[in-house]
């Protein structure tokens, strides 16, 4: 099966060969604009159905041909869910929302109300169900879009990317809940996602697609793994990518391979403290010069509330030097954005001061404010609104920095971000990593002292979070404080330096990344995870593959030495 | 302009427990005779009851903002229609705006005009901020669909939800434009309204991105796929039908008045402060004050909103 979307030369989906079988769990993976979306739009009859274009060769539900199936048949049999709750709500309250599909559908009335009643219970939103949707958590959001779905109890679930807003804590309750359907009722699943360590063990096939084929399609995680090794280590999650990156055979899936495979290689747990790299020399050295710098971001004792709200930040305190790289975390709600909009000046608190490069930021207008203090908000288009990247650089050149000299400025910021082959191209036409990466050039084009970025990551897939990551490295290294607000715990990981969680508009603790990250549950990458009682402060993917070269370098050392120990005591 | 303005939020009153078609039958009654009356008191005999209906259903806020609103639109047409008017015969004073151009002559005629077609905005403001405040979006789109199908029914669902969303986008996308250095509220009006040239561009790209994927999502919900069944079919009680009988009432005493000519009003060339049909003015009015009456009374007795 081949798909062009109406007006695009090139097809969206190529050749497609694919059979999937009931009660399946398949994971869809591959970068960002390779065609996952528009597969799962295919299978759900949207393509061409809703959005035209033209569809080449047939897709069969059931050994029917799908465009022979009424669209009412079609849908009982599938359900899509997309990435963006806040987009797909539709009516007022939680359980209007439940019962819009239902109806549609034309279910007897006592039957959406037990559906109704069913789904809230399995989902728990029993108590949610007269609420407004908008008063509702992101997870909550999510939730009832999924509710609305299986409501009506389709044999396949279609989902795309639908963790991507949400903190661990709820993606991971949405996906247990989605797996529980899977085992329970033989619910055939098709998740597309990218943030694979949320996921990756819960399938039982992955299908990896890059630029509209599927490039490989793998129910055994060993042939797929080393089809990774080869070909693209991007689609495999942290945990394989450690064992893969010291050349194992065997490479395990889950923490829980992963830790069996660390236990058979020390038994002892022996690791630790001699191999840990939990004392990085060089950040500490950092942090001992930067004890005697000047905050640029001082945060004393902030009180905000919302107009007819209750509190939402309580006693907020913190600092933030130049060159610090810190990340907010904690569940959606907590308060962590309505932080940055104190910061920079959108929101006043109603009490406790901010300084933003020493100066008192009370009354001083967010234009001023924004000379010094960038910020980059969870969505990018609403950055770009010119026809071309250039112009966008441009803009905030022209109104930050001042009017001198503007194209070569432009210019020199356009290469620093590897944009000057995109520079006279229109910058919604873009892809959504690159659109991105121009927002994020308009908003650091005049050289800001603080870096404000608010879910930089979501919906990258891994070479654009890399190239995001080397960005951000950058710039922190030039002297710019950067404090961000992400979900994505791999990514803070690698590149943050200092985490602060916030729950119910308190700070509840703050450190670096190895303190904070490796002593946490939910908020721990999956590297950490592995290690954990085997060897403290592991954080990053770097640090755990080299400690792992460590022990199979003491082990084979140690092997010999076993071995003749073994042989004296036998004499 | 704020969301509060635009978000139903249920409340325990008479007004919110009526059927969602007798409530919208009341913002039709009203808004139908504002557009016909050109007299100012039949204009205020309309604005009052519909003020009381909301104030008793606990939205006097919400109403204030839309309030305020009106007033600046309702200074921008007196000035336009003082200025641009030259039917008036009883010359207020005379204004010179530029040297050698010819002089302005302000009518008393003009101002009154002006005052009655603000009366008129705020009659139908009021009556809008009536069915956004006080009709379940939900409850209203599942009656109409009962009516009615296909694109209609279509276009309210996306306007309901879109226009708050619509809101909200634009306040965020403000924000974005002052992160980036734009300072909306500096300069004069040309220079203001330049620079919201950017966040209305954005603002359109973004509100058609959000409809199609809206409207993707239904699709996928199953929306136009067949005939719609209804959970749950709203109630008709009695109050329903005392309001309905009371709005016949008043939409006749309307009719009436406008057929007999009672309520148009010559404002020009001269005003002249004519006025008839007072007992059908009143009954009209009392039958339209008829829901807050009754919302009064289910307020000083629990058990009257049960018998009614």
């Amino acid at each position: 099966m081949s798909y062009s979307y109406p007006d695009e030369k090139e097809p969206a989906l190529k050749k497609i060969n694919l059979t999937l079988n009931e009660g399946e769990f398949v994971l869809l993976s591959g970068v960002s604009g390779c065609g996952k979306t528009t597969l799962l739009r295919a299978i759900a009859g949207l393509v061409p159905d809703f959005h035209g274009g033209h569809l080449a060769g047939a897709i069969y539900l059931d050994r029917i041909p799908l465009t022979r199936i009424p669209h009412r048949q079609r849908l009982l049999k599938t359900g899509i869910v997309f990435q963006e709750a806040e987009r797909q709500l539709l009516m007022n309250t939680v359980e209007a929302e439940i019962a819009f599909a239902l109806e549609n559908l034309g279910f007897p009335p006592a039957l959406i109300k037990r559906r109704i009643m069913e789904v809230a219970a399995a989902l728990d939103l029993t108590d949610c169900l007269p609420q407004a949707t908008a008063t509702l958590s992101g997870g909550q959001k999510q939730k009832v879009v999924l509710a609305s779905i299986l409501a009506w109890e389709p044999e396949i679930l279609l989902l795309d990317e639908p963790t991507s807003q949400l903190d661990p804590v709820a993606a991971e309750q949405i996906l247990n809940s989605i797996r529980r359907l899977n085992e329970d009722s033989g619910l055939t699943v098709i998740l597309a996602e990218q943030r694979l360590e949320r996921c990756f063990h819960l399938a039982d096939r992955v299908l990896v697609m890059k630029n509209g084929a599927i490039a490989c399609d793998e129910q055994s995680f060993d042939k797929l793994s080393h089809w990774a090794v080869k070909n693209e280590t991007s689609c495999l999650p942290p945990v394989a990518r450690l064992f893969a990156g010291c050349a194992f055979s065997k490479i395990p899936a889950s923490i829980k391979e992963g830790r069996g495979v660390l236990r058979s290689l020390a038994p002892q747990g022996d690791f630790s403290p001699s191999f840990s790299a939990a004392s990085p020399g060089l950040g500490n050295k950092l942090d001992a010069e930067r004890s005697f710098e000047q905050p640029v971001v001082e945060v004393e004792k902030v009180w905000f509330r919302y107009p007819e709200g209750k509190e939402v930040l309580k006693d907020i305190s913190f600092n933030l030097k130049a060159g610090e790289f810190a990340v907010l975390m904690g569940p959606n709600g907590a308060g962590k954005s309505t932080i940055l909009k104190n910061l920079n000046g959108l929101l006043r608190p109603g009490r406790g001061k901010i300084k933003i490069c020493g100066r008192d930021s009370k009354g001083v207008p967010v234009a001023e404010l924004a000379n010094s203090i960038a910020y980059l908000s969870q969505n990018p288009d609403d950055y770009l609104f010119l026809p071309t990247v250039r112009e966008e650089v441009k803009f905030s050149l022209q109104y930050l920095a001042g009017k001198d000299d503007i194209d070569s400025r432009s210019d020199q910021v356009l290469q620093r971000f590897g944009l000057c082959r995109l520079a006279q191209l229109n910058p919604r036409d873009l892809s959504s990593g690159e659109r991105q990466k121009v927002a994020l050039a308009a908003v650091l084009a005049s050289e800001p002292r603080v870096l404000l970025l608010d879910e930089p990551t979501r919906g990258l897939d891994y070479r654009h979070k890399e190239e995001l990551g080397r960005i951000l490295l950058e710039m922190q290294a030039e002297g710019t404080a950067i404090l961000m607000v992400s979900h994505d715990v791999e990514f803070v990981a690698e590149y943050a330096a200092k985490v602060i969680f916030i729950t119910d508009g308190s700070l509840l603790c703050s450190g670096s990344k190895y303190d904070m990250l490796s002593s946490s549950t939910f908020y721990s990458p999956q590297v950490t995870k592995v290690f954990r009682g085997i060897a403290q402060g592991i954080v990053t993917l770097e640090q755990a593959q080299e400690l792992l070269q460590r022990i199979l370098y003491h082990r084979q050392e140690a092997i010999p030495r076993l071995a003749g120990n073994a042989g004296t005591g036998e004499k | 302009m704020n969301e509060t303005m635009l978000s139903y939020r249920v409340k325990d009153n008479l007004i919110h427990s009526l059927h969602p078609l007798t409530t919208l039958s009341y913002v039709l009654v009203i808004t139908i005779l504002s557009l016909i009356f050109y007299h100012p008191i039949y204009l205020a005999a309309l604005l009052l009851p519909a003020a009381l209906v909301i104030v008793s259903s606990g939205h006097y806020k919400e109403w204030s903002i839309y309030l305020k609103l009106s007033v600046s639109l309702i200074i921008l047409i007196a000035v336009l229609n003082m200025v641009f008017s030259r039917e008036g015969e009883t010359i207020l004073f005379t204004l010179q705006l530029l040297p050698g151009m010819a002089p302005l002559d302000l009518s008393l005629e003009a101002l009154a005009f002006a005052a009655g077609m603000g009366l008129r905005l705020l009659v139908i403001i009021t009556a809008f901020c009536l069915y956004s405040q006080a009709i379940d979006p939900d409850r209203i789109l599942r009656a109409v669909a009962g009516l009615g199908k296909g694109k209609t029914v279509l276009a309210i669902i996306l306007a309901t939800r879109l226009f708050p969303q619509f809101l909200r986008d634009y306040r965020r996308i403000m924000e974005i434009s002052q992160c980036r250095g734009v300072d909306p509220y500096h300069g004069n009006l040309w220079q203001r309204t330049g620079r919201l040239k950017p966040v209305i561009s954005v603002l359109f790209s973004s509100s058609l991105e959000q409809a199609l994927e809206l409207a993707e999502s239904m699709y996928a919900r199953g929306y136009g796929s067949g005939e719609r069944s209804q959970r749950q079919a709203d109630l008709w009680h009695p109050r329903d039908f005392l309001i309905l009988l009371a709005l016949i009432i008043a939409f006749f005493c309307g009719i009436l008045a406008y057929g007999q000519g009672w309520t148009a009003f010559n404002y020009y060339p001269r005003l002249s402060w004519e006025f008839s049909g007072s007992s059908i003015l009143t009954l009209m009015t009392l039958s339209l004050a008829i829901p807050s009456v009754l919302n009064w009374g289910c307020k000083r007795s629990n058990s009257f909103l049960s018998k009614i």
